[in-house]
């Protein structure tokens, strides 16, 4: 266990977003959260992260900090490509590994402007960024989010590689990228959870 | 006859005191507007509130406040401001500073939540938070300082009321625009206005070059 939370409840502005939320991540596996605009993946996702705090509940982590995560909307800095990139590497004071920015074919987009890239674009350059920090866990916002096909199978291949040393847990909408890559599955509606199993049971039981 | 050593002391005295009380003032709404902003507190929603309504505060009001306060009779009466450059910048600043502090704190509001979760992850300080949420849109900065100098520029009714137009020392380009119009010399009043007129609008072409470089 990596991850164990016991009747969370998180409330923002007296709005409950999470609630009864039972869960464990399995450290080693790839958990895949899942639901409608509104369900409270995101939120889950940043909870699990540490990002925030649950107003209640049992939370148990053997993370003792946030690690860098993918975002929803990601932070889009007002300079250049490589700048954006970099900006971990400048916080953290760590090396970084460029695999990912070489895969995605960004290195002759380095000096350009953010705001001058396709949406597309600006996603290869957030995931490459986050991937460039070398950690055992990986916690994704819709990684595949404005990705043309031929990139979101790249994404699906490097993603591939990654689950067989990491921990990772994502957000996403499209199932069939959920069944290729996941090994445990949380359904979410309404802030609370539906449905969680493994692979075989999860599609099994899935009633929708 | 235009007199141009008169008009050069004008541009010179609108352009020092305008700059000067909108220094100020940006500065004061960078540090104000980021505590606002970030910090929960009690009132807060009252004190944003407040700010708010003192945007369209009417110029005049705010000389007559300032005026209340440095003249003879009021609290700061001793320091013997009134009638100098220094109380213009004092009703400048009191005009444009509630205009700066509210536009900086809707950026903040708008911008802070996202980028310190993101940032947190990365396992940034609160100084690495600030340093990238004053850096990293500096055309809202940028367009915030030229919209208070643009206002404290062209402000009259304040500067007139606690400058009191004297010559050499406190009449700007407003106030002798007003002066010399009703003595009748509206070649002086017509030069001041297109001066003052180019002003605004090279402000505007700024606040537009700013927006587009975003």
């Amino acid at each position: 266990m990596m991850i164990n939370l016991k009747n969370i409840q998180y409330q923002i502005s007296q709005k409950t977003i999470l609630q009864n939320i039972n869960l464990d991540i399995q450290e080693g596996k790839t958990t895949i959260i899942m639901g409608k605009n509104g369900s409270g993946k995101s939120t889950l996702l940043r909870l699990l992260n540490q990002i925030i705090k649950p107003s209640s509940g049992f939370f148990e982590s053997n993370l003792p900090k946030p690690v860098p995560m993918l975002f929803q909307k990601p932070l889009i800095l007002q300079n250049s490509v490589i700048y954006n990139y970099q900006i971990l590497k400048q916080i953290k004071k760590h090396q970084i590994n460029n695999t990912w920015f070489e895969k995605f074919d960004l290195l002759n987009l380095s000096n350009q402007k953010m705001n001058s890239l396709s949406e597309g674009e600006k996603q290869k350059i957030f995931i490459s960024r986050i991937m460039s920090f070398d950690q055992s866990q990986l916690f994704l916002d819709e990684p595949n989010q404005s990705l043309d096909l031929q990139s979101e199978k790249l994404l699906i291949d490097l993603l591939m590689k990654e689950k067989k040393e990491k921990t990772i847990i994502m957000t996403l909408h499209d199932f069939e990228i959920a069944k290729k890559i996941g090994d445990y599955f949380i359904y979410l509606e309404n802030g609370k959870i539906l449905l969680q199993d493994n692979y075989e049971d999860f599609f099994i039981k899935f009633p929708f | 006859m235009l007199d141009t050593s008169k008009v050069f002391e004008a541009i010179s005295i609108s352009l020092h005191v305008s700059f000067v009380s909108t220094l100020f003032a940006f500065l004061l709404s960078i540090f104000f507007g980021y505590l606002i902003a970030t910090k929960k507190f009690i009132l807060k929603k009252y004190v944003v509130s407040v700010l708010g309504s003192l945007t369209s505060i009417p110029p005049v009001c705010a000389g007559l406040i300032v005026y209340l306060i440095i003249s003879r009779s009021g609290p700061l009466g001793w320091m013997e401001l009134l009638y100098t450059p220094s109380a213009m910048i004092i009703a400048q600043f009191i005009i444009i500073f509630p205009i700066m502090v509210t536009l900086i704190i809707n950026y903040i509001e708008r911008e802070y939540p996202q980028l310190r979760d993101e940032l947190i992850s990365y396992g940034a300080s609160q100084k690495d938070i600030l340093f990238l949420l004053i850096t990293n849109q500096k055309g809202i900065y940028l367009t915030t300082l030229l919209i208070g100098f643009g206002r404290a520029v062209s402000e009259y009714g304040a500067a007139a009321i606690v400058g009191g137009s004297i010559d050499h020392v406190t009449r700007n380009m407003t106030a002798m625009i007003a002066l010399e119009t009703a003595k009748g010399n509206i070649l002086i009043g017509v030069t001041l206005g297109a001066i003052l007129i180019s002003i605004s609008l090279i402000i505007s072409f700024g606040i537009n070059f700013f927006k587009n470089d975003d």
